[in-house]
């Protein structure tokens, strides 16, 4: 297994772990970048990022897993930059270190949660062809009318959802000043997001897919207040035109990071294999 | 900060040094211990606010992902405490290459703790131990962490199997949750010269205090961090008022 600490930018501020395909294949034309998962150190969630690695490391894919500034083993955060174009400048810095390192001649993005919006946002604007692919993990979610059906609908069933939600919504709000959720459903890790307008992300969606871009979208059970059913994308989607470049996939049964050995290893038998027919298309 | 692979073959571990910032009259070497399995992740962030207080007051500090975590080889199924203890040890030969000096400190958290006061037992070079938040008994240890895998409704007991058990998303061997049962820490016999240990638990502290450790300075602290809830089992943990408390130590 062949792995180098490497690091790179301004000042050499950012830090990462570069996991270099096996020589004896012939190694892919594109490599791919792992992003950090929130304030999650490069690693991953569970250690998936390092174990994604060194799985594809083995079909011939070279990665490079880094840390944004303030994250990790990066510098701190001290830029005059807003966070998020202090991110975007970090990551367009690691595409290219990982591209001049490894020899290849475009990557492929793997990010959660804010590192699926940073891959989005990088892939509407790169203007280099730097980009082959995207895998975007709870990504970008809009509320449609089957998700206030799945929603809703489970608890109109239920009698004591029922009781729960008029208990919880009415008399605890009269009798209380903190505010309750309008969802019957009160998952467990609950995280709150803050997505772009739907009809901006529809248009930046269209750019990148006609820009020949592969794009695997993976939505867990995790984020039921954004995402609930199997098909919710298509149908927040409908509009777009998927040219046959776009998979998605819906993992009901995990929660936001993977936890579950099961789920995780599942997840990383769909993403391994999407990114093995695209090192055949190249 | 220097971030480096050291060890050697199928035993590769990733490290980070810190060297010290100022001229300091006293200056330490202290090897940091991380927990290891789900809590390792959460505490990345914090052990190395740690590391760089620590370094800022003069000290070589040297932090490390375990055998099976982070950026190290190995999966976390081939753990044993044997090797983690041999990690530690290759630890403390880098930092000391780094510093210089003949003996070390260590400062472990929650798992990292109770590896910290084993090497001791055996390790000539540690002369000063401190406990962040130990774990006091491991059969206490895996109990917990069965309640908080039962705890989550995304987490089933249904990917058992003969080899190993699935504890908030990591493989634990047989063999592995064994050695972690027997672990107590009040039968340690620690050949540090000091101990300092900062946990709300009480009760485990008294026993400890008044036992085999006679080195042992308690502070009862109440160190804010919910280990055991199931609500932040994956949450990053951003502060600790210990952090502090720890670097005083140190200044000493």
């Amino acid at each position: 297994m062949k792995e180098r600490v490497v690091t790179f930018g301004n000042q050499s501020r950012l830090t990462g772990i570069i996991t270099f395909a096996h020589t004896l294949f012939n190694p892919s034309r594109f490599s791919v970048l792992f992003l950090n998962p929130g304030l999650l150190h490069r690693v991953g969630f569970n250690r998936f990022n390092t174990d994604l690695a060194r799985t594809i490391q083995s079909k011939g894919i070279s990665s490079l897993r880094f840390d944004m500034l303030g994250i990790g083993d990066s510098a701190s955060y001290n830029s005059s930059l807003p966070y998020d174009s202090q991110a975007i400048f970090d990551i367009d810095c690691a595409i290219d270190y990982l591209l001049n390192t490894t020899s290849t001649d475009s990557c492929v993005l793997v990010g959660l949660c804010s590192g699926a919006d940073y891959s989005h946002h990088i892939a509407v604007n790169d203007n280099r062809n730097r980009i082959s692919g995207a895998v975007l993990l709870d990504g970008f979610a809009y509320h449609t009318l089957g998700f206030y059906l799945h929603d809703y609908f489970p608890g109109i069933l239920n009698p004591f959802k029922i009781l729960r939600f008029l208990f919880k919504n009415i008399i605890l709000k009269k009798f209380s000043s903190v505010q309750q959720s309008a969802s019957i459903l009160q998952p467990e890790n609950t995280y709150t997001r803050t997505f772009p307008p739907k009809k901006t992300v529809i248009n930046e969606m269209q750019t990148i897919i006609n820009k020949g871009i592969r794009l695997l979208y993976i939505y867990s059970g995790g984020i039921p207040l954004y995402y609930n059913y199997e098909n919710q994308f298509k149908e927040m989607f409908k509009s777009v035109d998927f040219k046959n470049r776009v998979t998605f996939r819906y993992f009901k049964e995990a929660n936001h990071t993977y936890t579950s050995i099961t789920q995780r290893d599942h997840l990383m038998q769909i993403i391994e294999t999407w990114l093995v027919s695209l090192f055949k298309e190249h | 900060m220097i971030p480096i692979f050291f060890g050697t073959g199928d035993y590769q571990l990733f490290g980070v040094y810190h060297q010290p910032k100022i001229n300091a009259p006293k200056s330490h070497s202290i090897i940091i211990c991380s927990p290891i399995a789900h809590e390792y992740l959460r505490a990345y962030r914090i052990l190395r606010k740690l590391a760089e207080q620590l370094a800022n007051s003069g000290n070589h500090v040297f932090r490390f992902d375990w055998y099976g975590h982070g950026d190290s080889k190995g999966s976390f199924n081939e753990c044993r405490l044997s090797i983690w203890i041999q990690n530690l040890i290759s630890a403390i030969d880098e930092l000391t290459e780094y510093s210089g000096h003949n003996s070390v400190s260590v400062v472990g958290l929650r798992f990292g703790a109770a590896l910290c006061l084993l090497a001791s037992e055996n390790i000539n070079k540690i002369d000063h131990v401190v406990l962040w938040d130990p774990l006091f008994e491991g059969t206490k240890w895996i109990e917990d962490l069965t309640n908080l895998h039962s705890a989550s409704s995304y987490l089933k007991f249904n990917t058992e199997n003969s080899n190993y058990i699935e504890r908030i998303g990591f493989p634990y061997s047989i063999d592995l949750i064994n050695e972690i049962k027997n672990i107590d820490i009040f039968d340690f016999d620690a050949k540090c010269e000091s101990i300092n240990i900062f946990s709300k638990n009480s009760t485990c502290s008294n026993r400890h205090v008044s036992s085999a450790h006679n080195q042992a300075s308690f502070s009862l602290s109440d160190t804010h961090i919910f280990w055991n809830d199931p609500k932040s089992f994956d949450r990053i943990i951003m502060f600790s008022h210990v952090i502090k408390s720890i670097s005083d130590i140190f200044k000493e």
